[in-house]
């Protein structure tokens, strides 16, 4: 267990764009402690995708220590960073992101071809995470064949097949019916309060933030407390 | 699943472009593959010709006639074993595009000339035996579906009028680059008998003399004392062995030959151009899955091997469709570029095949460079960025 999961010191982000710097995050310290389901909220162009992506270890801070499970991201080169990610992070897409030409199972799979598990432990731990998304009945279907609420909630099997050490989400829901998001939104909650998963999910939903325990905004590249 | 199932789900999921693409590499490798027949049917000819057996033929041209008479002049030059001739028949079947190889030659001495024709003693016999008769390689026999026994009938080109000939005996040949398997023969004689009726100017003339020399005589001494024999006569000669006068053939067609060397060179680079093509525009569409994967955790080297295993897969795909449609190709090559009459029998060795799928090994290997690179350099952010 590492805790707090994650800390930023002195995190800030800048764009040079057509010569001129856009500040994107500025001089950003917070930690989240392990077992926390974290929303953070913010306007569109706001630099939550950026934020996450830093904790991501897909991207990198322009200064600033960026240290999640216990590994300082900033020093990793990009091939050690990767590995990295393998271990530790399940990430979440906005577009779910699954490969057409694979099923949902093989989807899920995918992550589990970096490790050493055995060709009928993978299967296993398929099989494990599709039900508990509830689509234990869908493990042959293509994405095309699923509907949208389907297609996220093979991506978050996805994100916890190899049980990272936490689970990242950009918009998992900004796509969603109500209906679908719940469902997600519920799932969530029950990996976090059961299986004590660390989430940080950004959203702009307020129904979907209410959701977390902790929410935090993020506005002109300063993280605030909510009131 | 492992990693090989994304290469081929990847590589099948565009039917049409898959369809394209591999066509296209299969017609590269038809053509490669039909310029490296043309080519081993010129070399092999030198390589597997006999030694000791020296080819007389008219100084100024292998078209003009030798006076048969020089047949006697010749058995009496020191070191000259026997001496065997022949000349182009001609003979076409029924119809004038079906045509195939035909020589009349002299039935006395053509086994001993030829030892690489491999037939019974009975036909052997039979052949020698029957004036009317003659003797067919098995690729023809399967062709026209003749059997030993069978009378056919022959349009005479070279030799004019119909010729009823019986089949003798069908035979295989063990070195078919030199005595081809798709050719008939038949006695020089009764062709020539037929002739002095119709064409006595051109009767008692052959198209060339064979003559082995004797055991441990020196081939080119031999050919020196014939071609001084008839030095000043009205038809000089000129004698090579067997393989110099295949080499000089192809010394003689040389520029042409590297003609073709340059040609499949470049066709090769229109099969890799074809692949990088193919292969950019799939990686393009899917720039997101493949930083999706990166995201995962995959390195670049899994990156490499998906388009790497892409590109080697289409390559071979293309290159076994081009493989199995070389092999009828190649049999209406040889039709159409028949020789007076003379089909060459295009074999396709394991060499050749060796050749073109190596060739595709290699496009493959090249073809992939360009996107793997692309592939690597692309950060996983402006990956997931990209649109579609
Ligand atoms: N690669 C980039 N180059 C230049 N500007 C960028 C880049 N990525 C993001 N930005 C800018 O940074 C700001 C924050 O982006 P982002 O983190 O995606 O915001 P959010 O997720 O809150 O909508 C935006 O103004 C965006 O235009
Ligand atoms: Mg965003």
């Amino acid at each position: 267990m590492y805790d707090p999961v994650v800390t930023l010191q002195r995190i800030s982000k800048v764009y040079f764009r057509a010569g001129t710097e856009v500040s994107v995050l500025r001089d950003l310290s917070f930690s989240i402690p392990a077992g926390t389901f974290l929303a953070i909220m913010g306007p569109s162009g706001s630099g939550k995708s950026t934020l996450l992506n830093l904790m991501a270890g897909i991207d990198r801070p322009t200064s600033g220590v960026v240290v999640v499970a216990g590994t300082r991201l900033h020093e990793l080169s990009e091939g050690d960073m990767a590995r990295w990610r393998a271990r530790h992070i399940g990430y979440v897409f906005q577009s779910y992101n699954l490969i057409p030409v694979l099923t949902a199972a093989e989807n899920v799979e995918l992550p589990l071809l970096l490790t050493h598990l055995s060709r009928s432990e993978r299967t296993d731990h398929v099989k494990t995470a599709l039900r508990l998304v509830g689509l234990g009945d869908r493990m042959d279907h293509y994405p095309r064949q699923l509907s949208g609420g389907q297609e996220q909630r093979v991506g978050l099997a996805r994100a916890i097949v190899s049980d990272p050490t936490m689970i990242l989400a950009d918009e998992p829901t900004g796509n969603l019916d109500r209906e679908s998001a719940e469902d997600i939104l519920t799932l969530f909650g029950r990996l976090n309060r059961e299986l004590g998963k660390t989430i940080v999910m950004v959203t702009h939903d307020p129904r979907a933030a209410e959701r977390a325990q902790l929410i935090r905004h993020l506005e002109k590249g300063v993280l605030e407390t909510p009131p | 699943m492992t990693l090989g199932r994304l290469i081929f789900r990847n590589t099948v999921r565009r039917p049409v472009r898959l369809l394209l693409t591999i066509g296209g590499l299969a017609m590269v490798v038809l053509a490669f593959g039909l310029i490296r027949l043309t080519l081993d049917q010129w070399q092999a000819g030198s390589r597997a010709a006999l030694k000791n057996r020296l080819i007389t033929v008219h100084a100024m041209s292998d078209e003009l006639r030798l006076p048969l008479a020089y047949k006697d002049q010749l058995a009496v030059i020191p070191g000259v074993r026997t001496v065997h001739f022949g000349s182009v028949f001609g003979g076409v079947y029924q119809d004038p595009k079906q045509s195939f190889g035909s020589f009349a030659e002299q039935a006395a001495t053509f086994f001993e000339t030829y030892p690489e024709v491999v037939l019974s003693d009975a036909e052997r016999l039979a052949f020698q035996q029957d004036r009317r008769g003659c003797i067919i390689g098995h690729r023809l026999a399967a062709r026209f579906g003749w059997k030993v026994g069978e009378a056919i009938t022959l349009k005479g080109t070279v030799y004019p009028g119909d010729w009823e000939l019986v089949v003798r005996g069908i035979f295989r040949s063990t070195s078919p680059n030199v005595m081809g398997e798709g050719e008939l023969y038949l006695h020089w004689a009764y062709a020539n008998e037929r002739l002095k009726t119709t064409e006595p100017d051109r009767a008692d003339q052959v198209g060339w003399f064979v003559v082995r020399a004797a055991d441990g005589i020196n081939g080119q001494t031999v050919a020196e004392a014939i071609d001084a024999s008839f030095a000043n006569s009205s038809a000089e000669t000129r004698t090579e062995s067997e393989q110099a006068y295949f080499a000089g053939w192809v010394a003689r067609s040389g520029a042409l030959l590297r003609g073709l060397e340059w040609m499949s060179g470049i066709i090769n680079g229109i099969a890799l151009l074809v692949l990088v093509n193919a292969l950019a525009m799939a990686v393009r569409e899917r720039t997101r899955e493949y930083a999706v994967i990166k995201t995962l955790g995959f390195q670049p080297r899994h990156l490499v091997s998906l388009v790497l295993g892409e590109s080697l897969l289409l390559a071979l795909l293309g290159g076994g469709l081009g493989l199995v449609l070389l092999f009828p190709a190649a049999q209406l090559y040889a039709v159409m570029t028949q020789d007076r009459g003379y089909v060459s029998s295009y074999l396709i060795t394991a060499e050749t095949i060796g050749a073109c799928l190596s060739v595709m090994l290699l496009v493959g290997l090249l073809a992939a460079v360009w996107p793997a690179i692309r592939l690597i350099r692309m950060t996983t952010l402006e990956g997931l960025r990209h649109a579609g």
